[in-house]
């Protein structure tokens, strides 16, 4: 084989390597960060707040059993989300009561919200006869 | 011409041992940091359900709590991926969280404060 011919195989072997390489480096860690750990605490802490602030908790339970809420108590609700959506810093969050109603508060300090998770919670109506799932949904 | 093609060729493979063995670094490093977050978050989804779970049980009366069972077993569980299976014969009653995928369990008494 002429020593031209023999430099240029090298070579083509080579910048193949090299190619496989920098693709390797490129594409072979992936990403770090696959959840936002404030979507977590924030579910963690919306769900807590529905059971353990009482106002938020008799307003929804008496609106889920009459099976719509009254102006009073969207706004009680909304007002109280808001509250804790900006003390949580984060972006949203919206509360859908099953076959009663939904909530929901934005943070106006915060960045466009882009990420969401939703957690459940259950609510007992009429000292347990009927349970209603709750959807909370939190953005950041 | 020999010469700079071997010296080219060595230089090319040490560079590409010492990218590899970086590379293996920091996929060890970010597979350890991606497990402890699914760590976490399955460890959080329990917290919220255990929560969820005390706080209800409480609020039911002893009649419905067969209702109550259902629907935690039944909705609730699926919803975040754990299998809930609670005893109201056991004394105290308990319930168990299981995560299947991930190997995390929880076990814990349910409140007999108030019945």
């Amino acid at each position: 084989m002429p020593l031209k011919a023999q430099a240029l195989t090298l070579e083509a072997v080579l910048a193949l390597f090299l190619s496989i390489l920098f693709i390797y480096l490129l594409l072979g860690t992936g990403s770090v960060s696959e959840w936002d750990m404030r979507l977590e605490r924030g579910g963690y802490d919306f769900v807590n707040a529905l059971y353990m602030d009482k106002e938020i908790y008799s307003a929804l339970v008496e609106g889920a059993e009459r099976g719509a809420y009254s102006g009073a108590e969207l706004s009680l609700v909304n007002q109280k989300l808001s509250t804790y959506v900006d003390l949580l810093d984060l972006g949203r969050v919206d509360v859908v009561v099953e076959g009663a109603g939904s909530f929901s508060a934005v943070n106006e300090k915060a960045p466009e919200p882009l990420n969401k998770e939703s957690f459940y919670a259950l609510l007992p109506l009429r000292n347990g006869e009927d349970n209603r799932l709750v959807e909370v949904v939190v953005w950041v | 011409m020999r010469a700079m093609a071997g010296m080219f060729i060595i230089i090319v493979v040490l560079l590409g041992m010492i990218a590899w063995v970086f590379q293996n670094d920091m996929r060890e490093s970010h597979l350890v940091i991606k497990e402890s977050q699914i760590n976490e978050v399955r460890s959080n989804r329990l917290a919220i359900l255990r929560n969820v779970i005390e706080r209800t049980y409480e609020d039911v009366e002893p009649k419905h709590r067969a209702a109550w069972e259902n629907s935690i077993e039944d909705k609730l569980g699926p919803l975040y991926g754990v299998e809930v299976v609670v005893d109201q014969n056991s004394i105290p009653p308990t319930a168990v969280l299981e995560d299947r995928t991930y190997g995390l369990v929880s076990e814990f008494y349910l409140p007999t404060g108030q019945s």
